[in-house]
């Protein structure tokens, strides 16, 4: 007679979904009446109504700046991602080059990318292009770290068992070693997903008239409080919705675990 | 106990013609050290027939593993030769002759059951291409004999050890092999487990007629399953003893883990393994 899994596991499932929505809109609501209540004003921090009117008086300001920031973010997550995992493979096949070139990326990973920005604009110009660079130097090395980690996650008994079933080195690549390093590349992707925007953003913050980062950058300075906010919610709900869709691909490509 | 040494010629005859499978002469096997080679084994002579299961048993760093090694053309001899159907290891790998299965099953963790089992037919495709195509049980009968029919698309980490031992002992079978290399397959197993694998596995062998040369530290196992047993000695690695035990095993009555001339064979090899 014990019906173990409707009531608990739709409280459960209520739970999920309503328990940090709740959360979420009680500090929304804090956040709208505790700042009045204490007198700041709203060109400092706006209430999330404001900020909510904001967007919807401006949608195609919005837009029109979501956009340039979205392309850099996402051609910089498929060029640095690329790269990265083409000298990734390039490390696991030449010891040589890996003892040549790690020390050199592993160098230039040190150098912050708000150090690095100003030099790519300088070189590059205040187009599209440059954030393209710096987005995709952000997703770099995570990538490469990872991937040269995954396909070298081959065990020696693996390895004996392509050898006796005389596999090419071709077939060892896409039978083994590829599907094995895939679960360190999603790790490293997942990463890559929301600092590419970061990316982009840091690279409009250093010269860019158009763009997130850009109108960031402008609404500071114009004391447009409010569509800053509106700017700032829209940088994240971006880098959200490149981590849901990596995150989707992920549980599809890997099915077992 | 003289009844279990009763001769029993057809069972012996089996084996003890037929072409050779595997001749090593002389023997020496290691591993590069600084400046020089660290032997793991050495001088080994040692013959085995078409059709012949040799279990092999010995303390730690007696070369076991590196025996079977070096049939596989994963090692290479240091000295001496290892000749497989009277050619080298290597040309024997291509052509398919040798299966191998190792301790933890090496299922790709990413495939199903049937895409594992399928691994052999996707991979060398260039270097067996001359291979004249020996007949044996496809992917689906395999499954069938190892008792996982219904189980094509499960992932390994959904089986049980012995499961996925089975599953690797159906995907060495699978190009059909003539020598099959087992290198302490159930060493990780529960004992009730190991014994029903180790009944499966004769009547595989007896079904397949291949050469099987399976590795393990227990002498229950070796006894059991083995036509014969070397008996391998460490430091350096070397063999001790080549105990034919067939007679004491067609002479048994009733089981034959307890039959007295079975125990005694143990025994035996116990008082040779001290020695080692």
């Amino acid at each position: 007679m014990l019906n173990s899994s409707s009531p608990g596991a739709e409280g459960s499932a209520l739970a999920r979904i309503a328990l940090p929505a709740f959360g979420a809109l009680s500090l929304l609501a804090i956040w709208q009446f505790l700042l009045p209540w204490l007198g700041v004003p709203k060109f400092i921090v706006p209430t999330p109504a404001q900020v909510a009117l904001r967007i919807a008086a401006d949608p195609y300001l919005l837009w029109q700046n979501l956009l340039p920031t979205l392309i850099e973010s996402v051609s910089g997550f498929f060029i640095g991602n690329l790269a990265a995992i083409l000298l990734a493979i390039a490390f696991v096949y030449s010891k040589t080059v890996e003892r040549a070139y790690f020390p050199v990326v592993l160098f230039l990973n040190t150098i912050p990318v708000l150090a690095i920005a100003p030099i790519i604009i300088l070189i590059f110009g205040i187009g599209i292009f440059p954030k393209i660079i710096i987005a995709s130097i952000i997703c770099f090395f995570p990538t490469l770290v990872n991937m040269t980690r995954g396909l070298d996650a081959v065990s020696a008994n693996e390895r004996e068992l392509m050898h006796v079933l005389s596999a090419s080195p071709l077939e060892i690549f896409w039978k083994l070693r590829a599907p094995r390093s895939l679960p360190f590349l999603f790790a490293s992707l997942r990463i890559s997903s929301t600092a590419c925007v970061v990316g982009a953003i840091v690279g409009e913050w250093i010269g860019a008239n158009k763009g997130l980062g850009a109108l960031i950058i402008q609404s500071t300075f114009n004391y447009r409080s409010d569509l800053l906010y509106a700017a700032i919610i829209l940088s994240s709900s971006l880098a959200v919705v490149i981590f849901i869709i990596v995150t989707t691909i992920e549980r599809r490509v890997i099915r077992y675990q | 106990m003289t009844t279990g040494l009763q001769p029993s010629p057809e069972v012996v005859s089996t084996t003890d013609s037929g072409p050779l499978a595997i001749r090593a002469r002389a023997l020496d096997v290691g591993y590069p050290a600084k400046g020089s080679v660290n032997l793991v084994l050495t001088g080994l002579d040692l013959e085995v027939r078409e059709g012949e299961f040799l279990t092999i048993i010995g303390p730690s760093g007696c070369g076991k593993s590196t025996l079977l090694r070096v049939v596989a053309d994963l090692l290479s001899p240091a000295a001496g030769s290892l000749e497989v159907f009277g050619d080298t290891p290597a040309a024997a790998r291509r052509r398919r002759d040798i299966g191998f299965v190792f301790q933890d099953s090496t299922l790709l963790p990413w495939r199903t059951v049937m895409e594992n089992l399928r691994l052999p037919d996707e991979v060398g495709k260039k270097a067996r291409a001359g291979r004249s195509g020996a007949e044996g049980p496809d992917a689906a009968e395999l499954l069938r004999m190892i008792g996982l029919a219904g189980r094509e698309s499960a992932y390994p980490h959904q089986l049980s050890g012995g499961q996925r031992q089975r599953v690797a002992i159906a995907r060495a079978l699978l190009s059909r092999p003539r020598i099959l290399l087992m290198d302490e397959p159930f060493g990780a197993l529960d004992e009730i487990t190991r014994d029903r694998l180790n009944d499966e596995l004769l009547g595989l062998w007896q079904s397949m007629k291949m050469t099987i040369l399976f590795v393990t530290h227990s002498v229950m196992e070796a006894a059991y399953l083995g036509d014969r047993v070397a008996v391998l000695a460490s430091n350096p690695g070397r063999l001790r003893e080549l105990e034919d035990i067939r007679t004491v095993k067609a002479a048994a009555v009733g089981p034959i883990r307890e039959d007295p001339g079975f125990v005694q064979s143990m025994a035996h090899l116990r008082a040779v393994l001290r020695t080692c």
